[in-house]
């Protein structure tokens, strides 16, 4: 038994020791080469964000322009890619936070700890705080091997060094799309109503929004609170408590938040779910984010 | 409880280790950890069902005691009937009920009298089909006087609930399994070393090959009318190693894990893809089901002895019953029927029986005829599967139209080549199967005793890491739903 024991054990703790090796060896290097990152001098302004803003500005069409929304991305990550873009070297002046009612609901707390962190979290883990990752992987302890394996994979993808060492780019694929009352429901329902009824207001999501406020401030940052447009139908489906709070919130910042003319009623200009925009709808509303005056410089850099 | 989560592989060290440190206690006491150890098993998945199998057993081991102290044949009869009745009629209820009712209703609709009776809302426990078709065993052998009924109730409820082999067999008779509860086990290095060997080569075949295979061919099944040929082809090869690598890696565990405890579970998968014939693939394939069939069902029918006629009748009633016992679904029951027509022919020439010993089984490689013999077998089987993973008859049909939908699309590499990575997977592990098919799985005596231990470790150790990285989405085990 003793040598059953012995042997089983030394052959576990080495397969443990390798993958725990491959693993921590792969994380270094992406920690490396995100540092040694540099974002290209023509970028001015950086979007960040979830996929409402990831889908909504086509940042090809504006030279200065930079797209980094990420679907599913919470502020609490919006926050650590930003501190990590900002450690590299940049001439970024301006950032843009999208700011929309579902930011404000805690539905998306489960992206940080919760059961969907493994596969949210894998992409932003390597410049995430030592503190942080600890919590992280203890807390998947029962998905550890698939969430290693993708923090691995992430590594190898950033070890390319044509993908940028940050996660988060403009893409929307979908054409010819338009609003249906169905999907519309469901996303509210998704986003605003959980088991035991309408959700909390998020904490965790409140606190980083400040926190990356006090951190453009900080940089000497141009700082901006943006909302992707949502379909009129789907806005008069958001409960009254988000949208005195979401009032309440811009209000507060309003010197930094901006109004961007659109016309929400038009239902190919959105996804199904009346959430997002189609390409169509996003050509339109970065047509109008350029017109804005606080893109004057930008518009003057990109003609010179 | 899933063999492949962290649940399990933290609950298998503490029960091995209690286990062994309770030896000296007796064997009374290692029976009653096992017992335990196995409800908790069971009720992890859900607690509620611990009491069917809880009445399952005190029904057994009552009808067991009461037919060995009787000696009067209608009493013994009667009490057989009552054991197959309450057996049975809980396994109709929970799987099969819905089923005839849906077929009530469409029979009557289809004279134009709809009955329109609802559905009930039943789930189906997990292993029912396993721990009846082991307890059935039971009786009918202590019926049969091949076996004395036992008198401990913790040995026979440890033999119905064994955790290793509860939920998705291999189904064990009491003759085999029901002794070695009531005998002294001793720890074995040997068999210990490889029952692990044995875990490890179950998991590859189903976290590695399963659930690998599993993400294609959902996709595939369930896209399959938009999709052409070359795609549905590769759907349904997909799910042929999709199915075994599930269910044979589950009785892989199970009987690797049963050796820990100092075991010895009957072998349920013999390379079956290797099979040059029908007839030698169903000795290959879920043997534990097909000789209880064989001697619960196909003998008593008369086997294959008498007319023509009662042969091809005891071949179809097998077979079909076979099928049913998969599930409620004519899709089963076509899988069994088609399984009867490619078997019979090989019954009426008498040659069902000629292709006993695996193939190759003195040299390295086989002849062009016998790869010809089995790749036509498993042509034959990949064609059944289709039916036996399609949701209806009309999926299913359907789906065989659609392999022949652009029939260019074949010889377009690119199709096959997006999933190059699983195809490269797939040869790893069939050369691993060929190369250990003479053992009792392909680890078993895949290395010579000269091989360096070094080379050894090594070897397993890769297959740890492949189990790492290509450890797909979870997957719940395929015959749990039987």
């Amino acid at each position: 038994m003793k040598s059953f024991l012995l042997k089983t054990t030394s052959f576990l703790a080495l397969s443990f020791l390798l993958i725990a090796l491959i693993f921590f060896l792969f994380l270094r290097s992406s920690k490396e080469i995100s540092k040694k990152h540099t974002l290209p001098s023509e970028y001015k302004v950086l979007f960040i964000g979830d996929s409402h803003i990831q889908n909504a500005i086509i940042d090809s069409l504006c030279p200065g322009f930079l797209n980094m929304g990420k679907n599913s991305e919470t502020y609490y990550y919006s926050y650590h890619k930003l501190k990590a873009i900002l450690d590299t070297e940049n001439k970024l002046e301006r950032v843009l936070l999208s700011f929309d009612y579902h930011n404000l609901s805690d539905y998306s707390d489960a992206f940080f700890l919760g059961e969907k962190s493994p596969v949210i979290s894998s992409e932003y883990f390597h410049f995430l705080p030592k503190k942080y990752q600890i919590q992280l992987l203890a807390s998947n302890w029962k998905k550890l091997p698939t969430f290693t394996r993708q923090i691995i994979k992430e590594s190898t993808r950033i070890a390319d060094r044509s993908n940028r060492p940050f996660p988060g780019k403009f893409r929307n694929d979908f054409f010819r799309t338009q609003a249906e009352d169905s999907s519309i429901q469901k996303r509210i329902k998704t986003q605003f109503y959980g088991k035991k009824g309408l959700n909390d207001f998020s904490l965790f999501n409140l606190n980083y929004l400040d926190s990356i406020r006090l951190l453009c401030q900080k940089e000497e940052l141009h700082f901006n609170l943006i909302q992707a447009p949502v379909y009129s139908d789907y806005l008069d489906l958001i409960p009254e408590e988000f949208i005195e709070k979401y009032q309440s919130i811009t209000h507060k910042f309003h010197k930094e938040t901006l109004v961007v003319p659109f016309d929400s009623t038009t239902k190919s200009f959105f996804l199904p779910d009346g959430d997002h925009l189609s390409y169509e709808g996003a050509e339109v509303f970065t047509e109008q984010v350029l017109n804005l005056d606080v893109f004057n410089c930008t518009k003057n850099i990109s003609t010179n | 409880m899933l063999f492949n989560t962290i649940d399990f592989a933290i609950f298998l060290p503490i029960v091995f280790g209690l286990y062994w440190l309770l030896k000296k206690t007796g064997i009374r006491a290692q029976n009653l950890l096992l017992l335990l150890s196995s409800y908790f098993f069971y009720g992890w998945w859900d607690w509620r069902f611990l009491g069917l199998i809880l009445f399952s057993t005190i029904v057994d081991f009552t009808i067991g005691i009461y037919l060995e102290k009787t000696s009067e044949k209608h009493h013994r009869l009667g009490l057989l009937i009552a054991s197959l009745s309450i057996n049975l009629g809980l396994l109709f209820f929970f799987k099969y009920f819905n089923f005839f009712l849906d077929n009530l209703n469409n029979a009557f609709e289809f004279f134009g009298e709809p009955i329109g009776i609802r559905a009930a809302q039943i789930v189906l426990p997990v292993g029912i089909s396993f721990y009846t078709f082991q307890t059935l065993s039971y009786t009918i052998d202590i019926y049969r006087k091949k076996i004395n009924a036992s008198k401990d109730l913790i040995v026979f409820a440890s033999f119905v609930s064994f955790f290793p082999q509860l939920v998705a067999g291999p189904i064990e008779r009491a003759s085999h399994l029901l002794p070695q509860f009531e005998r002294e086990r001793k720890f074995d290095y040997v068999s210990a070393i490889s029952g692990l060997r044995q875990i490890l080569w179950g998991l590859f075949k189903k976290v590695v090959i399963a659930d690998n295979c599993a993400r294609v061919v959902n996709s595939i099944f369930s896209n399959h009318s938009e999709l052409d040929g070359s795609h549905l082809f590769i759907g349904a090869l997909f799910f042929t190693f999709q199915i075994y690598g599930d269910f044979s890696g589950y009785s892989d565990i199970a009987i690797g894990t049963s050796r820990l405890f100092g075991f010895d579970l009957m072998k349920n998968f013999s390379f079956p893809y290797f099979s040059r014939d029908i007839a030698e693939f169903w000795r290959r394939w879920h043997i534990s089901l097909s000789t209880w069939f064989r001697d619960y069902l196909y003998i008593p029918l008369g086997g294959s002895r008498g007319s023509l006629g009662k042969k091809i009748r005891n071949t179809f009633i097998i077979f079909i019953v076979s099928g049913f016992w998969h599930g409620a679904n004519w899709t089963f029951i076509v899988w069994g029927a088609l399984n009867a027509v490619y078997f019979l022919p090989l019954l009426l020439r008498e040659k069902n029986r000629i292709n006993m010993n695996i193939v190759a089984h003195d040299r390295k490689y086989p002849t062009l005829k016998e790869l010809a013999a089995m790749l036509l077998t498993f042509s034959l089987t990949i064609f059944t599967w289709i039916f036996f993973r399609s949701e209806n008859l009309g999926e299913a049909l359907s789906y065989i139209s659609g392999l022949f939908r652009n029939p260019h699309s074949y010889f377009e590499l690119g199709i096959y080549l997006k999933h190059y990575q699983l195809f490269l997977l797939l040869f790893f592990f069939l050369l691993i199967e060929w190369m250990g098919r003479k053992g009792e799985f392909a680890l078993d005596r895949l290395f010579s005793a000269r091989s360096h231990y070094a080379f050894r470790f090594s070897f397993y150790q890769l297959i740890v890491l492949l189990i790492y990285w290509f450890n797909a989405e979870q997957q719940t085990f395929i015959y749990f739903q039987f």
